[in-house]
């Protein structure tokens, strides 16, 4: 410790203060909302941003891309067949003359939408199903978790597979396929966290100065609980994506002459040795959005972290 | 751990009933009725309706059905000249199974240590290229890094070949195609493992032992960050059986992913339902073991008795 | 007859870099252990006392932490020790007992071999030889049955029994100096009694030094020859036991000798508690840390950190309250109440 010069030292000094009531209390750093804090905390991601713009891109081309090139994607063109990219055809052509530019997009349409709309119903029905169940506990848990642990053990893509050799072809079977077997993975997800929440203080509190259980479900409840479901509905997309392409590509999923990149990837897997590029777009297309979804998927899921400073 | 391994054992065998149910049910949905196709050969057809039981009341079909289960006869495939579905699963399974082994053994091999490496030598490019290969392992679809590698190492540069299963130079690409995927869910898995196991309090008391940083790091790092990698080894499972599906069919291989794939592209009833039957159960299977596994594995699961 | 000095700091200063900004963790410690006595370091919670302790055994990891100062056991500076030497170290002539024995013992270990690889990292002994010290150990410890035992895992045993295996694995290779951090804090109360008597014969038995570092003055009472108090991670008060205990020299330590609750007291006596919370420390207080809380707070002390000054012989305090100049203007002025020196 340094000495102290007793020249430093005035009697004044010596006057006496007291507390200081305020400084006592002090807070230095502003305290913000969770949601505010996870926005700063994305922001600061360079490369979930990136990937949010990768995905924003994607999705605007997929509703104005068909009409940038000025072609009709179902439009046979026997003259035209297999052709390299060019100025004409951007993304060139495929075995039937049809232009790929105004296909992929057309078929992102399909896809982007199947993947968002079957990650959405899985989510809702999957939060209800773990939410009510959590929430509940006792016979009604019971009975839902006993479905849940059977159906867990179902293999995925076999039943969604089975559905569709069942009810047909086409994105409506399709999305039907989907949600049969994946809210499960939510349903599960939610009642953990609706069973950790529950037993908080802060419910315990909320009862006792009396409110009901729909208010706690919804202010207390949910609010803490979105940011498990919001990561869990992020990280599940690519996976439809890809489910849609799986099945898509062994031919059970969207029928030509609709087009979905599952679709254009099988097209351009026959052709392989002749025209690579016709499975090597499409394959790129599918690898960008699902790569940008699952960085930003990582990314929403730090942020949302409270443990992460 | 008896109680637990009685637990997941009825658990598994509720499930392949559940299975075995839904898929019945299934059946009598399907369009139209399949059995009237004019595709049918009078043999098949009477060999279907035989099987299935058609004129009978439907809890007759039921029992039936899981008895002809029982005894192993999965039903009559209608395309392939009424061979029975077993013996395709007979003919075919050994590829595929062959195929999914190394596949599991290759992934582990590559994905474990990866993780751990980019674990332990965080902030440096070992750590960045692990990071990337990981992220790009579980974007790109099965099918597509099976025709990427198809085409590039098959096609252009002529290093292996690209169909068929004859001997070990067949096996490099589908395995690896395979396998991709896997190699990026267990090195992430493990990685994120290890960083949340390193901050756990009896990292600290290891270090305050004065003990070797290897010691560290092998005996009480690895041994626990390892746990959670187990329990995803039964998903990892089912995601690497659907991934037959379409790697059998671009590299040619006899295996039974392949037949399903055709079968359910041709319609054949028989043969999905009997095939589905059978992956079903399978994936069942595997999912008990990885349960029992983890039991063994994991001390406070293996003695059950927790105190304090 | 000199003692000798086992362990001496000076000056130790720890700095964490974070999301936040930078941390001062401890701005300054200094402090000396003898051979043979028990230090306690007492302090609230994010005080710095628990760094400064575990910065002894270098598990501080830097970086992120920015460390200066020194650490003097016996005649080695353990900052600037190579890390096999501390390694050696570490286990065997330091060792520690942690907060948890829940979370401080390796779940999927047998709680022989953890004891075990103590032995095989710090001695030569033969497999024979180490399994009979670990049953030795524990019967010093008061762990019955330590054949069945040593092949137990921590989930095996109860609360009080983990923490005799956190002490047995801190006593197995006769160390010199204890560092045991707030080893009661997860324990119930009728178990802590238990670990101190144990700690306390143990302290006997193998005459090693303890530095304790608890937030409860009821476990320093009975076991601490000399106590260290830190407040905003510096010491604001340094002496013997008795001396603080019966004239506290730090209005801080007073205030925490008046709140803890006393078995003596009547039933109508209201709980007395400190007002407000310790100070930030990504941006320190320029004078006493203590001062916004203080009811003798003077100008100086929000300007001025007060260095440590002799309150008796051995006996400091980091206040300005014990500067001549101050007792020279009250005593002569009396525009201070007096009590605030007695």
């Amino acid at each position: 410790m340094k000495p102290y010069d007793a020249s430093e030292l005035q009697d004044h000094m010596f006057s006496h203060v007291g507390k200081d009531s305020e400084k006592m209390e002090e807070i230095l750093r502003p305290s913000l909302t969770y949601w505010q804090d996870a926005w700063l905390k994305l922001q600061k991601n360079k490369v979930a941003m990136a990937s949010m713009g990768v995905i924003g891109l994607c999705c605007l081309l997929a509703l104005i891309g068909p009409y940038m090139g000025g072609h009709d994607y179902t439009k046979v063109n026997a003259e035209a067949i297999d052709q390299v990219p060019s100025l004409k055809h951007w993304f060139g052509t495929d075995s039937l003359g049809r232009d790929l530019w105004t296909r992929l997009w057309m078929g992102a349409r399909i896809s982007l939408s199947i993947g968002f709309i079957a990650t959405l119903m899985n989510s809702v029905i999957g939060s209800i199903a773990g939410g009510v169940s959590g929430y509940l506990g006792g016979r009604v848990d019971m009975i839902i978790m006993r479905t849940v642990d059977v159906l867990y053990g179902i293999p995925y893509i076999i039943i969604a597979i089975l559905v569709m050799v069942v009810l047909g072809t086409g994105m409506q079977s399709l999305i039907l396929a989907m949600v049969v077997v994946g809210w499960i993975k939510t349903a599960r997800l939610v009642r953990g966290q609706v069973i950790q929440l529950k037993h908080q203080e802060f419910v315990l509190a909320a009862k006792k100065l009396g409110a009901g259980n729909l208010r706690i479900i919804f202010r207390h409840l949910i609010p803490n609980t979105l940011g498990v479901i919001i990561t869990d509905l992020t990280m599940a997309v690519p996976y439809a994506i890809f489910t849609e392409a799986f099945l898509s590509y062994i031919g059970l999923g969207i029928q030509p002459p609709q087009s979905s990149w599952g679709l254009l990837a099988r097209a351009g897997a026959q052709c392989l040795r002749t025209a690579p590029y016709q499975m090597f777009i499409p394959a790129f297309f599918i690898g960008i959005t699902m790569l940008s979804l699952n960085l930003f998927g990582d990314g929403l899921r730090d942020a949302l972290d409270p443990r992460i400073r | 751990m008896k109680k637990y391994i009685f637990h997941r054992l009825c658990i598994s065998l509720i499930t392949l009933l559940a299975l075995v149910t839904i898929v019945f049910i299934l059946v009598r949905l399907l369009p139209g009725d399949p059995f009237i196709s004019d595709k049918l050969t009078p043999e098949a057809r009477a060999n279907m309706m035989a099987y299935h039981g058609f004129d009978k009341p439907v809890y007759v079909q039921y029992f039936r059905y899981l008895g002809n289960l029982l005894r192993g006869d999965f039903g009559i495939s209608l395309k392939y000249n009424n061979m029975p579905v077993l013996k395709i699963i007979r003919d075919s399974f050994p590829y595929s199974a062959d195929l999914g082994i190394r596949t599991i053994l290759f992934a582990l091999l590559v994905g474990l240590p990866l993780g751990i490496m980019a674990a332990l030598k965080r902030g440096t490019w070992i750590e960045y290229a692990c990071i990337i290969i990981a992220v790009i392992g579980i974007s790109l679809p099965d099918f597509v890094t099976g025709s990427l590698l198809q085409y590039v190492f098959g096609l252009k540069l002529k290093l292996f070949p690209v169909a068929l299963w004859r001997g070990f130079r067949y096996t490099v690409l589908p395995v690896l195609a395979l396998s991709f995927y896997t190699i990026a869910v267990i090195s992430r898995l493990m990685r994120a493992s290890m960083l949340e196991v390193v901050h756990q309090d009896y990292i600290k008391t290891a270090r305050a032992k004065g003990l070797s940083p290897f010691r560290v790091v092998w005996r009480h790092q690895i041994r626990n960050a390892i746990l959670p990698v187990v329990t995803v080894v039964g998903p990892i499972t089912a995601a690497i059986l659907t991934g037959t599906f379409v790697i059998e069919l671009i590299y040619a291989i006899p295996g039974m992913g392949k037949y399903y794939v055709l079968g359910v592209q041709n319609l054949d009833y028989s043969m999905i339902l009997g095939l589905t039957v059978f992956y079903g159960a399978f994936l069942i299977a595997a999912n008990f073991l990885v349960d029992l596994l983890y039991g063994i594995i994991d001390p406070r699961i293996r003695t059950g008795n927790t105190k304090g | 007859m000199t003692t000798t000095r086992l362990l001496e700091m000076k000056d130790l200063t720890v700095r964490f870099a974070t999301y936040g900004g930078n941390v001062q963790a401890v701005r300054g410690i200094s402090f000396h252990m003898n051979e043979g006595e028990c230090l306690a370091m007492v302090g609230e919670s994010g005080c710095g006392k628990s760094v400064t302790a575990q910065t002894i055994m270098g598990l501080t990891p830097s970086p992120p932490a920015t460390i200066s100062g020194e650490i003097f056991f016996r005649e080695t500076n353990l900052l600037k020790l190579g890390r096999k030497k501390l390694q050696a170290l570490c286990g065997s002539k330091i060792s520690m007992i942690f907060q948890d024995p829940m979370t401080y013992l390796n779940p999927t270990m047998t709680v022989g071999k953890q004891l075990e690889e103590v032995l095989q990292e710090h001695t030569r002994l033969s497999k024979r030889e180490r399994l009979e010290k670990i049953r030795k150990t524990f019967d010093l410890v008061g762990i019955p049955n330590p054949e069945k035992r040593i092949k137990e895992y921590p989930h095996e045993f109860s609360g009080g029994m983990r923490q005799r295996v956190l002490i047995a694995m801190a006593v197995l290779c006769g160390p010199e100096l204890i560092i045991a951090d707030e080893p009661t804090t997860a324990l119930d109360v009728t178990i802590q009694a238990q670990v101190l008597e144990l700690l306390k014969s143990l302290r006997e038995k193998l005459h090693t030094s303890v530095l304790l570092i608890t937030h409860d003055l009821g476990v320093v009472a009975n076991m601490a020859d000399r106590i260290l108090v830190v407040y905003a991670g510096k010491v604001v008060e340094s002496g013997d036991a008795d001396a603080i205990f019966h004239s506290p020299a730090h209005p801080y330590t007073k205030a925490l000798l008046a709140s803890a609750p006393s078995a003596s007291w009547q039933s109508k006596q209201n709980l007395v508690s400190m007002g407000g919370t310790p100070p930030d420390l990504f941006s320190p207080p320029v004078g006493c840390g203590f001062s916004p809380r203080c009811d003798y707070a003077m100008k100086i002390c929000r300007e001025k950190h007060p260095p440590l000054l002799k309150a008796e012989e051995g006996h400091l305090g980091a206040c300005w309250l014990l500067h001549e100049r101050c007792r020279a203007l009250t005593n002569s002025q009396g525009f201070f109440p007096k009590e605030a020196l007695s």
